[in-house]
């Protein structure tokens, strides 16, 4: 159990200084009672093992880290509820609200988001910390808890399948045809 | 790269919650959210006390394999950090080609497709690649816009390579590979395995050609020709755009035009 003023003034710091980013990363992904929810829970978990939030550039990957959990955990709970109350022959009036449905204002935004939510999971989250929360691959490797090196490799991938999804093309370039496992002339 | 670039400059431009959108509102105080996560705390506590059981009474047994497994332990420690040092110090250092032997080339460049790099890859390559390249490939000089959508196939069907045992001979390096991507994992056909010959000269990589042995190839080959004649009955007017000959048609889109075939084929079976 933390204690201590010197911990008590590291967690205020922490909760000023990221408190607003934790909770735009919620609200991206879940609706905004959730989001508030789950970022006061991200900051219960932060203070619970203050002493290993790990500092400098590496602090706000390693909350979005504790917030993917939260929300999860959070999703995970929700749809268990959703299933419970079907078996129990209730005419459940709403879907759980997916933690990465998003309110869309406009017909282009769709679009994206048609094309992102097509995506693994994988590929969608680490999109989205490289485009909304801004992440370079190191902080997102912090934050999915793998090294920089995949981090950069799942990135340029998911980037790749979702410029494929938009139909964005490089080139008209002529086809190449390859046979499968070199029946063709060698 | 532009177009990837772009995706994500897309996706940027539909954030939900910018970061000029006001909070205020939202915020509970750091003292609040700590008061109420002590509540909680003291209202769920509990009181543990060890309990002694028969078997934890006296000295306890010192298991046999106690200090050969630590010892173990400890050498599995070392050459962790061992490689973490090697990958880490081989990450930071940038690669020059000019300098690198040819099997250095040769192993970057099957680095580089591996992690998805493939305008990287296209860097290892001669200014006039020839017909026969990486894998076995039919009909057409590829240049090289299309050899960065051959590329691009690779890397949106997961394709991997492993390479070992490479030799240098003049002009040529010759590795133990492997082979597989999910495309060919989907349909169930056995990964690649043979040796792949690397013609390298002074501008990189000129050409990749595979001698493989009779098994796979002919197992692979009866698994495409089934699923060839279920595009063509089933989907006839995608036929053109997947299928060419008698093999895929390679370039960015049909990756995952493949990937969501091969998974309706698969359902089908």
């Amino acid at each position: 159990m933390p204690g201590g003023s010197s911990t008590e003034a590291r967690f205020q710091t922490l909760y000023r200084q990221h408190h607003d980013r934790v909770l735009r990363y919620c609200m991206r992904r879940v609706g905004r009672a959730d989001a508030v929810d789950a970022a006061a829970d991200v900051f219960v978990v932060a203070w619970r093992r203050i002493e290993q939030v790990p500092s400098g550039d590496r602090t706000l990957p390693w909350l979005y880290g504790v917030a993917r959990r939260v929300l999860s955990n959070q999703w995970r709970s929700t749809r268990r509820f959703h299933r419970l109350f079907q078996r129990l022959g209730s005419m459940a009036r709403e879907q759980p609200s997916e933690p990465e449905r998003v309110i869309v204002q406009r017909e282009e935004d769709e679009w994206v988001l048609d094309a992102l939510n097509r995506l693994s999971r994988s590929d969608q989250e680490v999109l989205r910390l490289a485009a909304w929360e801004e992440l370079s691959a190191a902080q997102i490797a912090e934050a999915v808890g793998c090294s920089p090196a995949a981090a950069q490799k799942r990135l340029y991938r998911a980037k790749g399948r979702l410029a494929r999804h938009l139909g964005l093309k490089a080139t008209d370039s002529p086809s190449s045809t390859t046979v499968l496992n070199g029946g063709g002339e060698r | 790269v532009k177009r990837r670039d772009q995706a994500l400059r897309m996706l940027r431009n539909v954030n939900p919650v910018p970061e000029t959108m006001d909070l205020s509102d939202e915020a509970a105080s750091p003292q609040a959210l700590r008061q109420a996560f002590t509540e909680r705390r003291s209202e769920m506590q509990t009181q543990d006390s060890e309990m002694q059981t028969q078997e934890m009474v006296g000295e306890r047994a010192q298991p046999r394999f106690r200090r050969p497994v630590v010892g173990f332990a400890v050498v599995l420690m070392v050459a962790a950090v061992a490689i973490a040092t090697i990958l880490v110090t081989r990450d930071g250092a940038a690669f020059d080609a000019a300098s690198a032997t040819d099997v250095e080339v040769v192993q970057e460049f099957v680095e580089r497709l591996n992690i998805g790099d493939a305008d990287g890859a296209v860097d290892l390559v001669a200014a006039s690649p020839a017909n026969d390249f990486l894998f076995p490939i039919q009909d057409r000089h590829l240049g090289f816009e299309g050899l960065a959508e051959f590329f691009e196939f690779y890397e949106g069907t997961d394709g991997t390579t492993d390479v070992s045992n490479c030799t240098d001979v003049p002009g040529q390096v010759i590795c133990d590979a492997t082979q597989m991507n999910a495309l060919w994992d989907a349909l169930g056909a056995p990964a690649v395995e043979g040796q792949m010959r690397f013609s390298v000269g002074e501008g990189g990589i000129a050409g990749v050609a595979w001698s493989l042995g009779p098994e796979p190839i002919s197992t692979s080959r009866a698994l495409f020709d089934a699923y060839k004649v279920w595009i063509e009955d089933e989907r006839p007017d995608l036929a053109d755009e997947a299928i060419s000959g008698n093999g895929y048609i390679n370039t960015t889109g049909t990756a995952d035009l493949h990937l969501q075939l091969v998974d309706e084929y698969v359902a089908s079976r």
